[in-house]
């Protein structure tokens, strides 16, 4: 079983925001980066399978800048076995369609029996990735799975569907799922992993200079959030309170 | 001047300017990781980090007064007590400056982690791993980088705190076992290690020429360490510190470790390379609290501004960025030194403790100041922060003891030095002033710096021969003339190290791309040429004598000896 984990380096989520003075892109300066929060969900899914069979074989595949490697070597400390780094300096500002393509041509050539992505990073937020994917390798996909595990040739995976309830899907293998939290924790990279990262191999691919299909026009701020108000004191307030969380803050 | 078996490139940069000579050959390039070191480092800082934000409580910590056993657990599996083990033991391998700069990403986690990793990694298995025989260390290291034996130094007692040499702890020979007896006190980790690097005097081994001896142990608690109480402490609450009793403690020969009456060098060796692991720790609570000045200082409004508007909160954000700047080059240079084999950095080290828990100091004052009565309030970090960072000033040598430290061997090599020169009136001539070494070169936009750079190594020269002059072979004695001069070391350590990085910065970014690195490093060199400045005026103060009487009053009357009328 060859499992491919498809991960996103993204800003640490609590990095100060700042835009670029180009109007269209995050200023990068100061940023630290992580592996995007949902791909370590897929990876500690990954993970597990090749805990209870070491036949698994896990690889991680990434478009990321060439500098970038500290991600990449994070996810092997975890416990990956190797990894497939695409290079291109441009990866944080590619549309979802382009990077799709570039990680889709990358897993054809190495081929994969299962293909698991986060189900979304943690940077633009737009959650297309995962589909896109499916729909360039011509598999079969399901979105936002909770839990997985292998049963013969097929990966059973459940998700939340609407109204609370939880659907569970048999997908024939090869196929691609998008993952959300679940209950599996991702794990930490703890010394000996990370002494074993060293001479795990990452193999570089350059990333075929493809045309992005949208670019961003604009990158703004959201607004200051106004200051909080005091609307009364004790139980007089309380009706005024209600009121505001139904009619302004609309959460009611 | 003394020779040494390591080349000349590889000796101390200090040590050199009480000679009145500054080594740029071995300050320039300022150090740097490489890539690959830097990458490993980022992973182990990030899944410390993370490991931290799921799991150590800071405050909670300081109220426990312990580290949770599931936090020690956790940070054993992590590989937290490996990273300073070398690889052929299971360890990480860590360079110093990969080290010590994991020293600073703990002590922005919490207080008492970073005392507990360092009396561990710093000083706990250091003995062991440098001095140690192959299978002491076949037999120990794995387990020590697992976390499996947690270790201790246990060398200060009662009676022996900055003299070291006072020992009282006796080790006596029983057929091949050694006994151990004795009380030690202040040991970290001293309540849950289970292995201790122990010093003993070994009275057998002593001859009549009045010369102690002390030799060094390595010791399971299983041979019957006991430890007493947990002491109750103004900070570092979370840090185990407890007395340990020995009572005929029974260990093998091959406990001991190195020769027989060698362990006070070894003591020494551990404390000296490991004081930069202390600076490092005070490195990152300082940044931590001009963050936290920063961020408060802009929201708190009073007056219609925020009070970061106001200059007397502006003039304690810019000392402290100064400070802590001049601090961060200084450290990062030494350990750079350590991992380019310089093996003379003891007063470089130290120079960095000083400074490092007094910047810490400092800034953690000003922090409390910035929040008002919120900083005196246990609702917000300030407080706890104050109380931890008070015992670095007193503990890994005291501050007084380290200024004696250095001043005592910078005018050792300068007396070493005249002692060898053919002219008879080598020292008048310094005393009357020697001429400035050439300035090290920079970016013009610090070249006014490196100037007075070389201008302050001079007065430094002058000072010190003038007080050898004067006090001749009494000088040790002579505290408050040491202090000055070591801390005018300190100063010209500092500008040093601030203009290294900054040309190094300039270089690879140029003087725009490196604006900020010029601000600070212009701001730092000038403030630290100032504090030379007043470290050598102090030795012409006249009022000295006015001092040391009124401090003679006082002990005579153990109060100060006045009334109101």
């Amino acid at each position: 079983m060859k499992i491919m984990v498809c991960v996103k380096r993204v800003p640490a989520t609590d990095s100060r925001i700042k835009i670029a003075a180009d109007g269209t892109s995050l200023d990068t300066t100061s940023i630290e980066w992580i592996v995007s929060p949902y791909d370590e969900f897929a990876l500690e899914q990954a993970l597990q399978i090749k805990d209870a069979d070491a036949d698994t074989e896990v690889v991680i595949v990434s478009l990321a800048p060439a500098a970038a490697t500290k991600e990449l070597r994070t996810c092997l400390a975890m416990g990956a076995d190797s990894a497939i780094h695409i290079k291109d300096d441009q990866a944080n500002t590619r549309d979802a369609f382009t990077t799709a393509s570039a990680l889709a041509d990358a897993i054809r050539d190495a081929g994969a029996d299962l293909i698991l992505c986060g189900k979304m990073a943690v940077d633009h937020d737009q959650g297309q990735v995962g589909t896109l994917l499916a729909y360039k390798l011509d598999l079969p996909c399901v979105t936002e799975v909770r839990d997985l595990k292998i049963d013969g040739n097929e990966v059973i995976a459940e998700r939340a569907g609407g109204g609370g309830t939880k659907e569970t899907y048999a997908v024939p293998l090869p196929a691609v799922l998008t993952v959300t939290k679940g209950d599996k924790e991702p794990r930490y990279a703890n010394l000996k992993g990370i002494m074993k990262a060293k001479k795990k191999p990452i193999e570089e691919l350059e990333a075929a200079a493809g045309a992005d299909h949208m670019t961003v026009k604009v990158m703004e701020l959201p607004p200051e959030r106004p200051a909080g108000r005091i609307v009364g004191e004790g139980v007089d307030a309380v009706s005024e309170v209600m009121r505001l969380l139904r009619e302004e803050a609309k959460v009611l | 001047m003394t020779s040494t078996a390591s080349p000349a490139t590889l000796s101390s940069l200090v040590k050199p300017l009480f000679l009145g000579q500054l080594r740029s050959e071995a300050l320039v390039p300022y150090p740097t990781m490489s890539a690959d070191d830097a990458e490993l480092l980022a992973m182990v800082q990030d899944n410390v980090a993370k490991f931290a934000a799921d799991h150590i409580d800071p405050a909670a910590i300081d109220q426990a007064h312990a580290i949770p056993q599931e936090v020690l657990d956790g940070l054993a599996e992590l590989g937290l007590f490996g990273v300073a083990v070398p690889e052929e033991y299971d360890g990480l391998g860590m360079t110093n400056t990969q080290y010590v700069k994991l020293c600073e990403t703990l002590a922005t986690l919490d207080g008492a982690v970073p005392i507990m990793s360092g009396g561990h990694s710093t000083i706990g298995i250091k003995a062991i791993q440098l001095f140690g025989t192959d299978a002491q260390k076949a037999r120990y290291m794995p387990r020590l980088a697992s976390g499996e034996l947690k270790a201790a130094f246990a060398l200060s007692e009662a009676g022996a705190g900055s003299d070291a040499q006072a020992l009282r702890c006796t080790a006596t020979r029983d057929g091949d076992d050694w006994l151990l007896n004795g009380n030690k006190l202040w040991i970290t980790n001293g309540g849950f290690a289970d292995v201790f690097t122990v010093f003993a005097r070994t009275p057998d081994e002593e001859r009549d020429d009045g010369r102690i001896s002390i030799t060094c142990f390595f010791v399971e608690r299983s041979a019957g360490i006991v430890s007493e109480k947990e002491e109750e402490k103004l900070g570092i609450r979370g840090s185990s510190t407890v007395p340990l009793l020995f009572e005929n403690v029974r260990v093998p020969a091959d406990a001991v470790i190195g020769d027989v009456g060698k362990g006070f060098k070894i003591a020494m060796h551990v404390l000296n390379a490991g004081r930069t692991g202390l600076s490092a720790n005070c490195l990152g609570s300082s940044k931590v609290l001009i963050e936290e000045m920063a961020k408060y200082t802009n929201e708190r409004q009073q007056f219609g501004l925020p009070i970061s508007k106001f200059e007397l909160i502006q003039q304690k954000l810019g000392r402290c960025a100064q400070d802590v700047h001049a601090l961060e080059c200084m450290v990062y240079l030494t350990t750079g030194l350590v991992d380019r084999g310089h093996k003379d950095i003891a007063l470089e080290a130290a120079l960095c403790k000083i400074f490092g828990t007094e910047t810490l100091w400092s800034v953690v004052n000003d922090a409390v100041q910035c929040a008002g009565g919120n900083g005196f309030t246990t609702d917000y970090p300030y407080e706890r922060m104050l109380r931890d960072a008070r015992v670095n000033m007193i503990f890994e040598g005291t501050n007084e003891i380290l200024r004696l430290m250095v001043a005592k061997t910078g005018l050792g090599e300068l007396g070493a030095a005249l002692a060898g020169s053919t002219t008879g009136d080598a020292l008048d001539k310094l005393v009357r002033g020697s001429e400035a070494p050439d300035p090290i070169e920079v970016p013009a936009a610090l070249q006014r710096d490196a100037l007075g750079l070389s201008m302050g190594i001079a007065t430094l020269a002058q000072t010190s021969a003038a007080a050898l002059a004067e006090h001749g072979k009494d000088v040790g004695a002579k505290q408050l003339v040491m202090a000055a001069l070591a801390d005018q070391v300190l100063a010209l350590y500092a500008q040093m190290a601030v203009l290294s990085r900054a040309k190094l910065v300039v270089e690879a970014k140029g003087e725009e791309g490196a604006a900020a690195e010029l601000l600070l490093a212009r701001g730092a060199c000038r403030r630290m040429a100032a504090r030379a400045k007043a470290a050598a005026d102090s030795l012409r103060d006249p009022d000295v004598g006015l001092l040391l009487e009124t401090a003679a009053a006082v002990s005579d009357s153990e109060r100060v000896p006045t009334e109101a009328p």
